[in-house]
């Protein structure tokens, strides 16, 4: 795959970039990391000691080349408030963070996809669409879906299921490490606050998608050589709507990144997105940054996927 | 003429009576936003207080104009400065071309890789939070997205003929952008920036929630979501119209975009 080593050659590239950008807006822009830390009353000498201690009276390259060498093994530095290190941190609240964001993602694939392709509109001139009623229905249920935040639904399900039919405890998050099932059933609520708008775009983008693809000359041709409407959706109209709705997958998955931090928030669950607001707040830059770092990789590498994806699908795209 | 949709007719009546209770809201709630006790605390909507109390005692239906007030307000100004830098920097880039272009589109390439409201969160690691940064630093982020739509937009109009003909009557490059092409793009531009506003709303509600965006003693949908959030148990209602607000604003402006898109397809039919 010619096209795929380039992309990932590109990605390695961009990767390098953003690493660059990331150390280079942390090391100028805070101020003095030493200062920081210690505080502004600590003595001149505390500081100095301080500061060869963590290697800031080298030169600007040499301490990104180190910073990004312990990155490369892992090492991401020490908080400033927590007093361990980022990568001890990051742990469990990647792995929470990701939970969500995968569940989310394939909630909305699986809520999506069916109800887009059972109430697209079909192809003038064939039988009408079986489940107009739902038509109707999922257009109206789509708009006001996507209007709602998962901010706003991520209330209302607590609320609902929480609250009143009391089918989770609203705040009493389980960690996977004590129960696997528990801490998916916990989840599966923030996961749903996630996906619902998000599959109502997905449905509103594969509806207009297969209604363009049916305006196109070549259907009215398969529709005469006596083709049915499933075989029509199934063999022509699938593989030709793909591409877009990969492409669209793709930015749908990294806008959940911002959906997350605000569930989690919501939902009281110790992810990545918590953990960034109270770095961010307490000014924690070493975790501010390794987290700047780890959604950037997933931001391109999702993008890079996402091409090959649609090259391995449609031979035509090229670089 | 053709008669306005029916989508145009709804967001637009929507948006206009949304648009007028939070401009008049003082006038027609007797309680101010701020007043401790103004009925019990988290009362339970009634005909006094038709969206109840908060935890302080303060009435529900005056804070959520208010804060509505202050939630369109930085909607308003982000879209105005990424409406107004977009169209300048789409509408150079468009028309001109060249180097310049090249690398403008590929530092906004760059930019949009990443969702805006979790790029300001990471610079508000290094700014204060509060209203004006708040505004600022939105309407910075979404310039891209902006200038994108510009620049296509001016593209595409570069060389119609009656541009070509401005030209040769000799007309300035600015009078050719700005009195010529410009009006051309607007229907387009529009629905970008109604749908930028909506965007511009959830943002501020997503910011102020996480406390990184307009601050105390300020309302605006976002805090209040944050404050109400502890009392979901007692006093739902505090969250539900503060939380239906958000919606109720974001579906209005969707079916005017919406509306806006459609009437272009319409024209071109």
């Amino acid at each position: 795959m010619h096209y795929a080593i380039r992309k990932l050659i590109t990605l390695l590239i961009t990767l390098f970039a953003i690493s660059l950008l990331a150390f280079l807006a942390f090391a100028v822009i805070p101020g003095d990391p030493a200062v920081l830390q210690l505080g502004v009353h600590a003595t001149p000498e505390s500081i100095e000691a301080l500061r060869i201690e963590m290697g800031l009276d080298q030169p600007v390259l040499v301490r990104y080349a180190q910073w990004l060498g312990d990155m490369l093994f892992g090492d991401m530095g020490r908080s400033f408030d927590h007093g361990v290190s980022v990568r001890e941190l990051l742990g469990d609240r990647l792995a929470i963070t990701g939970s969500l964001m995968t569940m989310s993602f394939l909630f909305t694939l699986a809520i999506a996809l069916p109800i887009g392709l059972l109430t697209a509109r079909r192809p003038a001139g064939t039988k009408r669409n079986r489940h107009r009623a739902m038509q109707g229905t999922v257009t109206g249920l789509t708009q006001i879906m996507m209007a709602a935040s998962p901010l706003f639904l991520g209330l209302v399900l607590t609320f609902v299921f929480g609250v009143t039919l009391r089918w989770f405890v609203p705040s009493a998050f389980v960690s996977f490490r004590d129960s696997t099932g528990g801490f998916l059933w916990y989840m599966l609520f923030p996961a749903l606050a996630i996906a619902l708008p998000k599959a109502a775009m997905t449905v509103r983008l594969i509806r207009t998608s297969v209604a363009e693809e049916y305006a196109k000359d070549y259907i009215l041709t398969a529709i005469s050589r006596g083709n049915g409407p499933r075989a029509i959706l199934y063999r022509h109209v699938l593989p030709n709507i793909a591409v877009p709705v990969i492409t669209f997958s793709a930015l749908t998955l990294i806008m959940m990144m911002t959906d997350s931090i605000v569930v989690e928030q919501v939902f009281s669950i110790p992810g990545a997105g918590r953990l960034l607001i109270s770095a961010i707040r307490g000014r924690d830059y070493p975790v501010v940054q390794a987290l700047v770092v780890v959604i950037a990789a997933v931001v391109m590498v999702t993008h890079t996927v996402s091409d090959i994806l649609a090259r391995a699908i449609d031979r035509r795209i090229t670089l | 003429m053709r008669r306005p949709s029916k989508a145009l007719l709804a967001g637009g009546i929507l948006t206009a009576v949304l648009v007028l209770a939070v401009l008049l809201g003082r006038f027609l709630v007797p309680f101010s936003p701020t007043e401790l006790g103004a009925g019990g605390r988290l009362d339970g909507p009634s005909l006094t207080h038709l969206m109840g109390t908060d935890h302080m005692g303060r009435d529900v239906l005056a804070r959520v104009l208010n804060g509505a007030g202050m939630t369109l307000f930085v909607a308003l100004g982000t879209v105005f400065i990424g409406g107004m830098a977009g169209l300048i920097i789409g509408a150079v880039t468009g028309y001109f071309g060249g180097w310049l272009d090249e690398i403008i589109m590929r530092l906004s390439d760059g930019l949009t890789a990443f969702p805006s409201v979790l790029l300001a969160l990471v610079i508000m690691s290094f700014t204060e939070s509060g209203t004006w940064n708040l505004i600022l630093i939105l309407g910075l982020l979404f310039i891209p997205s902006f200038a994108r739509v510009a620049r296509g937009e001016f593209l595409r109009c570069r060389n119609l003929d009656y541009v070509k003909r401005a030209r040769l009557m000799g007309a300035s490059r600015l009078r050719i952008l700005f009195i010529h092409i410009l009006p051309g793009t607007l229907p387009v531009y529009l629905s970008a920036v109604v749908i930028g506003f909506n965007n511009a709303v959830l943002a501020e509600a997503s910011m102020s929630f996480l406390g990184l965006g307009v601050q105390q003693p300020q309302v605006s949908l976002g805090r209040m979501l944050a404050e109400s959030q502890s009392y979901l148990a007692t006093a739902p209602w505090v969250a539900l119209f503060t939380g239906g607000a958000i919606v109720l604003v974001v579906f209005a402006f969707s079916l005017l975009a919406r509306a806006l898109a459609g009437a272009r397809r319409g024209r071109h039919a």
